[in-house]
């Protein structure tokens, strides 16, 4: 119960750190979201609508600094995030809300189909190493491991889009679909997410393979395995039993950053495929200077990677007696 | 069993009845080289926050003034009329025109529309109201009057553009500044239908004020995440028109297709600003010797691949030139001249050393000055490297100095940098926007403090006097003298060296549609389809 505390109190504390970094840093860069904007409009807006802008975007009367932090750690413990400016007046919250599903949904089952096949095939590699397949398999995961992602991407893209049209250059849905859950929408949403999704699958199962293979291997090595095979148990208990719960423990770890990094991760793949999830807007409230949604994104990728450390943390104390009996010495 | 395949087919043939009964028979696309924007479709937020067919399809404003030449299109108004004194404006509006819900448009639409903005000053983003009017009034159902207190005639080009709204629509709106106005009421040719982050579509009015116009059913915007993107859209043919800066549009689109064709007119220009506030550019005679040393044909041929022509020294672009340009202006350009720049340069007191490095008046050597960019901008980049090497047997060195856009931006308002390249920071129907709004003192500042367009931050009290008298007369005589008056000035004193045209970026595929706008028929300034102009492409173009 106190390693759960302990565990809850860091990460709190975190949140808090990451929350006010995440206030300070903005308001470090130069330049000011209404120059910009005056500036982007190449002299199509008069320099009249720079007061009309501020008053718009609510800049004529802040506070200061501290007022400010106070009213922003408020509106956070609220959910409120404000307005948009790239996307004026759309609430940041709105657009999150939107763009959230797609990237949970192509992220979030790629990141756990690839765990799941690259561990699968570590195993499979790790324990019938001899047969051509198990040992074709590390090189070749190596190999796609190291492709660099978007070149991967931008293959499939030329072959499977533009030189035959299997599936859609960008986007996540037919333009004019018509209503959502109906099967030609569901349709449309496959065939959009194939490319994403394999691209995804094929570049980051080999990493777990490599790890799971590596970590079934000096689990083979291990004296409760020879006492196992001693004991004249069936393989497959062995291996259910015996590798395959110790050879997890360090891979869950890996895998509970993956999936905490699913909404940071997700840019390259979103802007790629321009795949309209958190990670493509947070590539374009970048390049547009809009602060209240690149805090609110940033701020999502903090917690969501703080809170999947906290549950892995957690899970060890189910999983790894060491762990939940331990005190301090 | 039975039961349920029937069903199952009934309800699939249903849902592709209804999706086919819907579909347009001819839809315009055009492509857009960024993602929308929120579901918005607020007339009054700026241009990048409310999605593509607001402007352009849905509401219309009392004229079209187009910028190339300053023709003025007839749209909403029928007839405009400035009083003697020029401070009352008369504008006739339009009669039987119909808001899509059905409700007649009058002046009364009108009158509301401006002072709406007179009570929501954060709407009023081309600052109608603090530049001269004074009142708008409907009298009866087709006339507006638009009283000034300060005579202000350049300001009919805002005038005419304001989007007007319906009255009974928007007068119990709360909030118009966070207003996204999901169903929005115009006058114009189109109505909304679709919105999803991928594409959005309108519709034909079918109660539009034209008759027989628009010619086609719908228009529709497909959301990319660039230019290259673009491209691939229109050179596939899924779209026919996009406003794309493709790096040598010859050989990357034209010569790819018979179908694919390019209009890019002259809306503005490139100088090298030259920061006024800081030696050695605060002196005129400086600032005109590297004038004389710099090539603008070459500049203009590095940088854009030949499609672009160098800018006139004036800065007038060429649609304006016949009108405004003065005779003068021939014998104060610089003529290209190094030598004689060299000679300038030591005549005003800038001597060379034994080792050929430009000294200072204090005759310490000059540091080697920067030349602001945007980091990455491929153009303004090339500028920077032709106009060095340029300047190089004057014994001055050059180095290139890319920011990020904020940054830049910041840099030039605050006057922190040495020389910079951008475009002309305001445009309009005449010359006079972009001299009011690059040379005027109101919008210079100190140096640290933000100058809104003032880039150079130059003033001069004769050209101030002239912007001033300029916005004071509707005689065109008095006012080619005042322009005169106002580019004689700065080409004399060359607070910035004009270098390359700015063009727009129109690229169309012909094969389903013919009417573009083009150099033989430039009937709008070939701008993104969230502008005013770009309405009378939608109505223009015809299928084949």
């Amino acid at each position: 119960m106190a390693y759960i505390l302990r565990k809850f109190g860091i990460l709190v504390f975190t949140l808090w750190v990451a929350a006010t970094l995440n206030f300070i840093l903005p308001r470090l860069v130069p330049g000011d979201p209404v120059g910009a904007m005056m500036a982007r409009y190449q002299g199509q807006l008069t320099p009249d609508a720079a007061q009309a802008l501020r008053i718009a975007y609510g800049l004529t009367d802040q506070g200061s600094a501290l007022t400010q932090y106070f009213t922003y750690l408020n509106n956070m413990l609220h959910g409120n995030f404000g307005r948009s400016v790239s996307q004026f007046p759309s609430p940041v919250t709105d657009i999150i809300a939107q763009a959230a599903p797609w990237t949970i949904g192509l992220l979030g089952v790629t990141t756990v189909l690839s765990f799941l096949i690259g561990s699968a095939l570590g195993l499979y590699s790790a324990w019938r190493r001899g047969t051509w397949l198990a040992n074709i398999l590390p090189p070749l995961a190596l190999f796609v491991n190291a492709m660099p992602y978007f070149w991967f991407a931008l293959l499939l893209i030329y072959f499977l889009a533009l030189k035959r049209d299997v599936f859609p250059i960008s986007g996540n849905l037919d333009p004019f679909v018509g209503d959502a859950f109906t099967p030609k929408w569901w349709t449309s949403m496959l065939r959009h997410a194939a490319l994403p999704a394999i691209t995804i699958v094929v570049t980051a199962a080999g990493g777990w393979l490599i790890t799971m293979r590596n970590n079934v291997m000096s689990v083979l090595g291990e004296d409760y395995l020879a006492f196992a095979r001693a004991k004249g148990l069936s393989e497959r208990r062995i291996v259910n039993r015996y590798v395959l719960r110790n050879a997890m423990l360090p891979s869950l770890t890996a895998f509970g950053m993956a999936l905490g990094f699913v909404v940071g991760g997700s840019i390259l793949v979103e802007t790629v495929f321009s795949y309209p999830g958190l990670g493509f807007y947070l590539f374009t409230s970048v390049n547009a200077k809009d602060y209240p949604l690149m805090q609110a994104l940033f701020l999502m990728i903090a917690a969501a990677v703080l809170i999947a450390n906290f549950l892995v943390d957690l899970l060890y104390a189910v999983l790894d007696p060491r762990v939940r009996d331990g005190r301090p010495a | 069993m039975n039961r349920r395949a029937l069903s199952l087919t009934l309800l699939l043939s249903a849902t592709l009845g209804t999706a086919l009964a819907a579909e347009p028979r001819t839809t315009f696309n055009v492509v857009n080289t960024a993602p929308f924007s929120g579901k918005n479709y607020n007339p009054f937020t700026p241009a990048a926050n409310h999605l593509p067919p607001t402007l352009s399809a849905i509401y219309e404003s009392l004229f079209y003034v187009n910028a190339l030449d300053g023709k003025v299109n007839p749209v909403l108004g029928t007839k405009y009329t400035w009083s003697k004194d020029n401070r009352t404006l008369t504008v006739t509006t339009r009669s039987g025109v119909k808001w899509s819900d059905g409700q007649p448009f009058s002046a009364a639409d009108v009158a509301f529309t401006f002072n709406y903005l007179k009570a929501n000053p954060g709407l009023d983003l081309t600052g109608i109201w603090k530049n001269g009017v004074k009142s708008v009034t409907a009298q009866g159902a087709n006339t507006v009057v638009i009283a000034f207190d300060k005579v202000n005639v350049p300001a009919f080009y805002y005038i005419a553009h304001l989007p007007i709204v319906a009255e009974h629509n928007w007068k119990d709106v709360k909030d118009p500044l966070t207003f996204t106005n999901d169903t929005p009421i115009g006058t114009g040719p189109f109505v909304a239908e679709t919105y999803s982050t991928q594409a959005v579509r309108v519709l034909r009015n079918t109660s539009y004020w034209m008759p027989g116009k628009p010619a086609v059913d719908a228009v529709a915007w497909f959301a990319t995440n660039g230019n290259d993107a673009s491209l691939l859209k229109m050179l596939k043919g899924e779209t026919d028109y996009g406003y794309i800066a493709v790096p040598d549009p010859n050989k990357d689109y034209k010569n790819k297709g018979a179908n694919f064709t390019y209009w890019w007119p002259v809306n503005n220009l490139n100088a090298l600003y030259l920061n006024t506030t800081k030696a050695p550019f605060d002196d005129a005679a400086f600032r005109r010797a590297l004038a004389m040393a710099i090539n603008t044909k070459e500049v203009a041929d590095k940088a854009y691949a030949g499609v672009v022509p160098p800018a006139d020294p004036t800065g007038i672009i060429p649609g304006q030139q016949k009108v405004w340009k003065p005779g003068t202006a021939a014998t104060l350009a610089p003529r290209l001249n190094v030598a004689a720049a060299d000679a300038a340069l030591t005549a005003a007191g800038y001597r060379k050393n034994a080792q050929g490095q430009r000294l200072g008046k204090d005759g310490k050597p000059l540091p080697a000055f920067k030349i602001l960019v945007g980091s990455g901008w491929t153009d303004f980049i090339t500028m920077a490297q032709v106009i060095g090497e340029q300047l190089k047997p004057l014994g001055i060195s050059t180095s290139i100095d890319q920011q990020v856009f904020a940054s830049y931006a910041g840099s030039f308002q605050t006057a922190t940098f040495d020389t910079g390249v951008s475009w002309g920071w305001g445009s309009g129907p005449t010359p006079y926007n972009l001299y009011y709004q690059s040379f005027s003192p109101e919008f210079s500042a100190p140096v640290g403090k933000t100058a809104s367009s003032n880039l150079s931050h130059f003033t001069d009290p004769a050209l101030t006097k002239a912007i001033d008298s300029f916005s004071a007369t509707s005689d065109p005589a008095q006012q080619k003298a005042l322009m005169s008056t106002m580019v004689t000035t700065v080409m004399k004193n060359q607070p910035w060296i004009p270098l390359t045209a700015r063009t727009s970026f129109n690229v169309y595929n012909t094969a389903k549609f013919t009417g573009f706008p083009d150099a033989q028929n430039p009937y709008n300034e070939g701008s993104p389809s969230d502008q005013v102009g770009a309405r009378l492409m939608f109505l223009n173009v015809k299928p084949r």
